[in-house]
């Protein structure tokens, strides 16, 4: 069941990678295209994209406008499949960057224990203190408005890197605790003796003897990171901190359709549809990856609140 | 045991003072912008901005200001920048709001996660296990800002059957109360009842393998009263912790989506209506109170561990 389901997740990959071949050779349209006033062939007649009104056209089933239109004439196929790049290419990034940022913390905190350890349990517990959308949304906001610069890295407000940053900040006591709880116990062993009877330093003991002992534990914690940080991306681009319109995103799809529920229901339940089939691929593999490799564990299908 | 309640709650004030300068960090160095300008409205004068700035104390340097928004923020007269209005009391308005939400939709996710988990434990192995495993992680998966707004409309406007969002207070109304909240509390709850069946699934398996449990069916009880009587009561004590520090979450901030799709009015919509427009003294305020939630819940979840299990405290 989790290979299928890992394999669905991989379709959801591969189709976020086609999107700009759907979009040159099948819509022709490119993501942020308006076409308030162009009309589009449906039952054999010309049907206004958008009507007087301002009533989006629904799904046609084909080629150009296969999932209806946004308000502003956009084809909603073409922008979910860059949205899910954005959505995919933010949830990987910031899991990536967490795992990073977990690991490395987990392993100085629990290898020199120490002030060290205190200094990075007391920072840990200072993220873990703030409910996850609220810092989010706080961090979010506040970098959106101006950017930041720190030292020669700069990033430009509404910038991609703003999300994944976010993310992966707010995620990291959530990984990073349990990496440090493992180097506590495996730093005893006796291999890691072992290695440091034979000179070994620390840097080089955490590389060749502690690093390989947890990839089991970030193996299993990543597929479960990726869903979360999708959906928080969802989130924060709902509220309007996330991806920057008029570069779509699921979540800011979402935020644009609920205003039109009533005429044009399809702008809010398509994304949703593909943000859940996303994050349930990532959340069901997930699940079969840790009781493969680790059946003991506790299920930790849900990171953060 | 006393010195390690005082350790711990030493260790709370300390985040709680960090969390404090961070938040305040946030909102005051991350932004470029001057918030003297941004609350001048359209083509202030510089005189105007200057004004402003003198007024609400822009001018001081960073330590002060943050001493003497502490102070207001601590002492309840803490004001917001742009809607002038007195944060507590706006907070205390919206308390209720949210607690009702957090409180009825905790109770039913605990019921739908202990019925999902034992059926799944019982089962284990099973399809129909199998079937509950990808129905609980499917709740866990669902947006929840979606799955309201796709509740508001098709069950709220559509089918008429519920109201559309509003909040009434349980004094006035008990009926039109739960009424009104029927709606996010579900929502919410479906959110939660998934992780809670696996968790509390997992935790049975485990116990279902005690020495004991088997003593409890050699002695020749039912399979159902091993469940409740042996297993389910030592299963469910971190399911128990999890529900404290996820109740605490969900008022604590948790609730801004939610609040936001169903137009509660509770604490987490004003916490995302204050964010969006760089509101620092409610931000502040709400994050504290929330951090204060959190950090408070999981002391005292610590503090009852240790008190039970005595290894704990060297650590």
């Amino acid at each position: 069941m989790a290979l299928a389901f890992g394999a669905l997740f991989a379709v959801l990959v591969a189709l976020a990678l086609a999107a700009p071949l759907w979009s040159s050779a099948v819509a022709e349209r490119s993501p942020e295209e308006n076409n308030t006033t162009g009309t589009v062939e449906a039952d054999g007649r010309q049907v206004d994209v958008v009507s007087l009104d301002g009533i989006p056209i629904g799904p046609q089933w084909r080629g150009e406008y296969f999932l209806g239109a946004d308000s502003n004439g956009r084809d909603v196929m073409v922008r979910l499949l860059y949205g899910a790049r954005n959505s995919l290419l933010i949830g990987i990034s910031a899991a990536l960057l967490t795992t990073l940022l977990a690991t490395a913390v987990g392993l100085i905190a629990g290898w020199f224990r120490g002030w060290v350890d205190a200094v990075a349990r007391a920072t840990l517990d200072v993220i873990w203190a703030f409910p996850v959308i609220l810092l989010g949304v706080a961090l979010g906001t506040a970098l959106a408005l101006g950017g930041l610069t720190v030292g020669p890295l700069e990033i430009e407000a509404g910038s991609k890197a703003i999300p994944i940053l976010v993310i992966a900040i707010v995620y990291v006591p959530y990984m990073a605790r349990p990496i440090r709880g493992e180097v506590l116990a495996l730093r005893e062993r006796e291999f890691v003796d072992a290695a440091r009877a034979q000179g070994a330093g620390p840097l080089r003991t955490m590389a060749t003897e502690l690093l390989p002992n947890l990839a089991s534990t970030v193996v299993v914690f990543l597929p479960l990171m990726v869903a979360n940080a999708i959906l928080l991306e969802s989130a924060l681009s709902f509220l309007g901190v996330g991806v920057v319109p008029p570069d779509p995103s699921w979540g800011n799809m979402i935020d644009a359709g609920v205003e039109r529920m009533v005429t044009a229901p399809h702008l809010t339940i398509v994304p949703g549809l593909m943000l859940v089939l996303t994050v349930l691929s990532l959340n069901v593999f997930g699940d079969g990856v840790r009781d493969a490799l680790d059946p003991r564990a506790e299920p930790a299908t849900r990171v953060g609140r | 045991m006393a010195r390690f309640a005082a350790r711990r709650l030493a260790q709370m004030v300390v985040v709680l003072l960090a969390v404090s300068v961070l938040t305040f960090l946030i909102f005051n160095v991350i932004p470029n912008g001057d918030p003297a300008v941004r609350m001048a409205g359209k083509a202030p004068t510089e005189a105007q901005v200057e004004a402003i700035r003198a007024q609400w104390g822009f001018d001081e340097s960073l330590p002060v200001q943050y001493v003497e928004t502490m102070r207001q923020v601590l002492g309840g007269s803490a004001i917001s920048y742009f809607t002038q209005l007195n944060v507590r009391d706006e907070i205390v308005r919206g308390l209720p709001r949210t607690l009702s939400l957090a409180a009825g939709a905790a109770i039913l996710w605990m019921l739908a996660g202990i019925a999902l988990g034992v059926l799944g434990a019982m089962r284990a192995g099973r399809t129909s296990d199998r079937m509950l495993t990808v129905l609980a992680l499917t709740g866990v998966s669902l947006p929840v800002f979606w799955l309201g707004a796709l509740m508001v409309h098709y069950l709220g406007f559509e089918a008429g059957l519920f109201p559309n969002g509003g909040y009434v207070p349980l004094t006035e109304s008990p009926l039109d109360w739960a009424y009104h909240l029927l709606l996010p509390w579900t929502a919410l709850a479906i959110l939660f009842a998934g992780f809670y069946s696996r968790v509390l699934r997992s935790n049975l398996l485990d116990t279902l393998g005690e020495d004991y449990v088997r003593t409890a069916r050699a002695k020749g009880l039912s399979e159902r009263q091993v469940m409740r009587r042996h297993v389910l009561r030592n299963s469910l004590i971190p399911i128990v912790t999890l529900w404290g520090l996820d109740f605490g979450a969900v008022v604590a901030g948790g609730a801004i989506l939610i609040e936001t799709v169903f137009d509660l009015q509770g604490v987490g919509q004003y916490a995302a209506e204050s964010v969006g427009q760089l509101d620092v003294p409610p931000v502040l305020a709400i994050t504290l109170f929330g951090a204060f939630f959190i950090v408070v819940l999981n002391a005292v979840v610590d503090i009852v561990y240790a008190a039970l299990d005595p290894r704990i405290r060297a650590t």
